[in-house]
């Protein structure tokens, strides 16, 4: 059945523990590589150099 | 009274489940497709300036955003009463053609193929492109190789593979670089070839599956199409036109204007997309009257509708559809070498 719907929207990270923010819509595919790599080898990436917000 | 639930429904963009209610001789006697997510789209565009449209609606899907840009540019062309200039109109079908291209490659290569080599019974885990990659790297490379080439034609039109800001009410933002026409030229044989064997595995295929060609999503229905003067597949610009189970024409050619008189669009108690039916054939009550309830000119309210099957009067069967992706990639490939080829000259 459909779920019944909330009475508000929520942000996702208001829900969900974000540990990584990947901006854009799309990310481009070089932040994303970048953002994967640095998870698959232990590390929170860094991503303020190669991406910004608004 | 048995209920089957297959949740989630994977392979498509989006979130759904499938209710099947059996009786107590483990008949069907209801099925019942639910979308388990809200969009919202239709009502949070209200009041926002029309010229947004184009680059909010592109953010309904990640796979065919240039279809929703398109759609929606050409809705703003009509609000302005503005006819774009020929060169933007070639541009945009170009555009068009390299997404049919990716798309088509994606859903053939991604979503059908695993199952048509690896075996609709095979352990669940297993199906995907990846999958193939051991077993069938010529077809996992064939899909990711023409998936790219569309995507690299968007790139070369567009600047961006995914919502790409280019297309405009009133045409398109930039013209077509020398660069990206001889880098598009290029890439094209071998997409042709792609395509063409693709069809010719498709054809061979087809035969190792009577039972499920015979049986699923083989429904009669109607089917529509954006069509030219001649009644020929059109990819951009056209008139829609409907044809019954056998191929009969039922409208020639609908204005898209005109589509709320033509195309009703209920919603549904217990799913979030609305169900779209052809008005003159009512709305189905039933998967053996779908393709022929008599006529009737009013959708129905929420008290009168009954319980229907999960078929719609617009759907199509599953192997004539996995053909006609196939083919559509073909065509749009050969349309697109048209307008390269004839761009030359500019």
């Amino acid at each position: 059945m459909a779920p019944s719907l909330l009475r508000k929207a929520a942000p996702l990270h208001d829900i969900v523990k974000v540990d990584v923010h990947v901006p854009g819509c799309p990310p481009s595919a070089k932040l994303i590589l970048f953002a994967v790599r640095d998870l698959l080898e232990g590390r929170i990436p860094d991503l303020k150099s190669g991406a910004r917000f608004g | 009274m048995r209920t089957i639930v297959i949740d989630p429904v994977t392979r498509i963009e989006g979130h759904a489940q499938i209710t099947i209610e059996l009786d107590d001789d483990d008949q069907v006697a209801r099925t019942a497709f639910h979308v388990t997510q809200v969009r919202g789209f239709e009502k949070f565009t209200e009041g926002r300036p029309f010229y947004e449209t184009p680059s909010i609606t592109a953010r309904i899907c990640g796979i065919c955003p240039i279809s929703h840009l398109l759609a929606s540019a050409k809705a703003c062309d009509a609000i302005m009463s503005v006819r774009i200039p020929p060169t933007a109109a070639k541009l945009r079908e170009a555009l068009h053609c390299g997404q049919i291209i990716q798309s088509h490659a994606l859903s053939f290569f991604h979503l059908s193929a695993p199952d048509l080599l690896l075996g609709f019974d095979s352990d669940p885990v297993r199906p995907t492109v990846a999958g193939l990659i051991t077993d069938h790297p010529d077809k996992a490379r064939d899909g990711i190789a023409l998936r790219k080439f569309g995507q690299q034609v968007i790139e070369g039109l567009a600047k961006e593979r995914i919502h790409p800001s280019w297309i405009v009410p009133g045409g398109v933002n930039a013209p077509l670089s020398p660069q990206a026409r001889e880098r598009i030229l290029a890439g094209l044989p071998e997409a042709k070839e792609i395509a063409a064997r693709t069809l010719a595995f498709f054809k061979g295929v087809v035969d190792s599956f009577p039972e499920e060609i015979a049986h699923f999503g083989n429904v009669p229905t109607m089917y529509a199409g954006l069509v030219d003067a001649s009644g020929g597949l059109q990819l951009y610009d056209g008139f829609v036109r409907f044809v019954d189970a056998v191929g009969k024409v039922v409208v020639p050619a609908m204005s898209p204007e005109d589509y709320l008189s033509y195309i009703g669009e209920p919603t549904l108690a217990d799913s979030y997309l609305k169900a779209p039916y052809f008005r003159r054939r009512g709305y189905p009550e039933g998967s053996t009257a779908s393709a022929r309830s008599p006529a009737s000119t009013s959708p129905p309210t929420a008290a009168t509708r009954r319980r229907t099957s999960s078929s719609r009067n617009i759907t199509s069967g599953s192997a004539p559809w996995c053909r006609a992706r196939s083919m559509s990639t073909t065509r749009g490939w050969s349309r697109s070498s048209m307008r390269w080829s004839g761009w030359r000259r500019c």
